[in-house]
């Protein structure tokens, strides 16, 4: 959601940063009851799955159930009340609601398809393509990675071994216009690879935010070679009189349910500068392993000649999303808690720097 | 986005399947066999009278061997025994109901769904009560519908069901048919009418049972037809009182001689215009002879007891 309040994007944020953690850390109690979002996720699912094989009295408990657990999950309820009207044998009803509310049924009609189209690939495990773009980790905690074209967010968490490791997804909400931001105001949510650079409790901001928000750095240092505008990207939450928005509902933010919120915000205490990934796409990308390898040998050669004894566990590299051969590269600046950031094209001799950060992205850990 | 997702994947394909093919939801049930069966043994006795009953078996074994076509698969065959049935004049509605419930699982096994939802619901309608029952709880799933909606789109007209009752009269009511013993009201101060006109009634009552009769003995058919009420009287499933009134004059006169002879004759009142009368009816003529508990129900109009229902209570065996 883009909003009025101009957020800094890749510069220093000079604001008290410990003072802001302890106020997060107080507002949001530790959430116990997170996978309550996924629990009705499935629940909708199940009931879907009835009306697929015309288990009709089935999948109207699922949605009477659910209808009665979230009264405000719209879609629930829709599904419940058509059910309710063929059985009555009033299609008409059916048609007439249809006919009165075109843009919110399609709307709701998207969600269903977007979870059902999600859980669909997921079983077949073919989903997120996290692969596709993580080339390589620092020693970062958490990372998360957004997939628009699944209307779904990812959290991965760095395990024991020091794995990064997926721990949950959630449904999301994008721009009404769908992805790829250009300029101010186009309703798009941006493709890019991002950085958290502010976390900010629900009870500072209007009700439309939900539990709280987390927000982004765009536009990037590419982003602005590119003259792509806008500002206050930010992942948030949802207003308390609804359960969830539709696929494509918000200006450019990406949208989660208040209980996924809530579990990114204080579950996972998720620190400053845990880099955001959104990405647009539905395919496997067909890198093998060794052209990973040798390109992240040439990054690793050049940063050793220029940046004399830089520690190479720190360093992050991700292919950047919707670019040609363009690399995204990340390691800690000599300044404490300052994080420069790259980025790489390759040219006709391999591997090039194009953009070095004129201003680093703030690194700062929780209190 | 995952285009050409196998149908039916989305909500739109869901409605797609719960609004264009609701056939397929009622006809799952008979995908799994669900035939109405019919036996004359599970039909209430109606006002059959002796050659009524004869082709009630006749069409009981008409229909018995459509259901055998349709057992075997030989469905045309089926359809053919039971179209022609479905033609003639039944008088129980049990095998009213079975015909049709059966001849659209035929309908539907053809894929002909749009005859088959015609029939179904004909077939519905045609039962009053079950008609109207159906009606009542479609009119809460509507308001139920109508409600939900509400919640997803505030300005939902809703309207509140309205329900209609259902009336009952002894006199259309399907009575047992094996001996089901009625106890006699009991009297008390709150029915003291029946503690005071019991024995006038029932003796009158009784009294005219045997007048009934003798008329039908005598095959004096004003006589016998001077104790039915011919406007409360209902005759046999779907018959006018005058083409009733045309057969009686058939079976009365027709036979040479008639003997009847009445046994187990119990008597009970009702209410205070309504007696009960039921009997073991040995019945005999140069056509026919058979042994049948019937029971006649006698209404009292004007001062005067007149016949308003006679059923068949069971086949004497």
């Amino acid at each position: 959601m883009q909003t009025a309040k101009r957020i800094t994007n890749s510069s220093v944020i000079t604001r008290n940063i410990k003072v802001l953690t302890l106020a997060v850390a107080g507002a949001f109690s530790c959430s116990s009851s997170a996978d309550d979002v996924l629990a009705v996720e499935k629940k909708l699912l199940l009931g879907l799955e009835s009306i697929q094989t015309l288990s009709m009295d089935n999948a109207l408990d699922s949605f009477s159930a659910l209808g009665e657990q979230h009264p405000n999950y719209k879609l629930a309820q829709l599904m419940k009340a058509d059910l309710l009207a063929l059985k009555a044998g009033q299609k008409p009803l059916l048609d007439q609601v249809r006919k009165n509310y075109p843009k919110s049924v399609a709307r709701l009609k998207d969600e269903a398809a977007v979870r059902w189209q999600f859980a669909q690939s997921s079983a077949s495990g073919v989903n997120g393509y996290f692969d596709n773009y993580v080339l390589k980790t620092a020693q970062q905690s958490h990372l998360i990675f957004v997939n628009l074209s699944e209307s779904r967010l990812y959290l991965y968490e760095r395990d024991s071994e020091g794995q990064m490791t997926l721990v949950t997804d959630y449904y999301v909400t994008m721009g009404r216009k769908g992805s790829g931001k250009q300029k101010e105001g186009d309703l798009r949510t941006p493709i890019g690879v991002y950085h958290i650079v502010d976390l900010l409790p629900g009870a500072g901001l209007p009700d439309l935010y939900g539990v709280g928000a987390l927000p982004l750095n765009y536009p990037n240092d590419w982003d602005s070679e590119q003259g792509k505008t806008g500002s206050g990207i930010w992942l948030h939450g949802t207003p308390s009189n609804t359960y969830i928005r539709a696929p494509k509902a918000s200006r450019g933010c990406v949208v989660l349910h208040n209980k996924a919120m809530d579990r990114l915000l204080s579950e996972y205490s998720l620190p400053y500068a845990t880099p955001v990934l959104i990405v647009d796409d539905a395919e496997q990308l067909l890198a093998s392993s060794t052209v990973k390898e040798s390109v992240l040998t040439e990054v690793k050669t050049w940063l050793d000649n220029h940046h004399i004894g830089i520690d190479w566990t720190s360093v992050s590299v991700y292919r950047y999303p919707n670019e040609e051969d363009l690399l995204y590269v990340t390691f800690p600046a000599a300044v404490e808690n300052e994080l420069i950031h790259q980025y790489w094209k390759r040219g006709d001799n391999g591997w090039k720097l194009v953009i070095q950060s004129k201003e680093p992205v703030r690194v700062e850990k929780k209190a | 986005m995952i285009k050409d997702f196998p149908m039916p994947s989305t909500f739109e394909a869901a409605c797609i399947v719960m609004c264009k093919r609701m056939d397929q939801w009622f006809s799952k049930s008979i995908k799994c066999g669900l035939l109405l069966s019919f036996s004359v043994f599970s039909a209430p006795a109606l006002s059959v009278e002796e050659e009524a009953f004869s082709m009630l078996i006749e069409q009981t074994e008409s229909f018995k061997s459509g259901w055998k076509a349709a057992q075997s698969g030989q469905l045309e065959q089926a359809n053919k025994i039971w179209s022609a049935l479905n033609e003639e004049k039944i008088i129980v509605p049990e095998l009213t109901r079975a015909l049709q419930n059966n001849l659209a699982v035929l309908l539907i096994k053809q894929e002909n769904y749009l005859q088959a939802e015609t029939l179904l619901n004909s077939a519905l309608k045609s039962d009053p009560q079950i008609a109207t029952t159906l009606d009542n709880l479609n009119q809460l799933y509507t308001y139920q519908a109508q409600k939900t909606y509400q919640k997803v789109f505030r300005k939902t007209a809703v309207k509140l069901p309205k329900a209609e009752f259902l009336f009952f009269d002894i006199k259309t009511a399907t009575l047992p048919t094996e001996n089901v013993e009625i106890t006699p009201p009991k009297f008390s101060a709150d029915a003291p009418y029946l503690a005071q006109l019991e024995t006038q009634d029932v003796l009158q009552v009784k009294g005219l049972l045997d007048k009934w009769r003798l008329a039908w003995v005598n095959q004096d058919i004003n006589e016998y037809l001077s104790y039915y009420h011919s406007k409360e009287f209902i005759p046999k499933e779907g018959m006018s009182y005058s083409a009733w009134q045309k057969s009686r004059h058939g079976s009365l006169q027709r036979p040479k001689f008639i003997k009847i002879a009445f046994d187990e004759i119990q008597v009970v009142q009702l209410d205070k215009n309504l007696i009960r009368a039921r009997f073991l009816q040995k019945y005999e003529s140069d056509r026919f002879k058979d042994d049948i508990f019937k029971v006649v129900l006698w209404q009292l109009n004007d001062g005067q007891w007149k016949i308003v229902q006679e059923v068949v209570a069971s086949a004497n065996s």
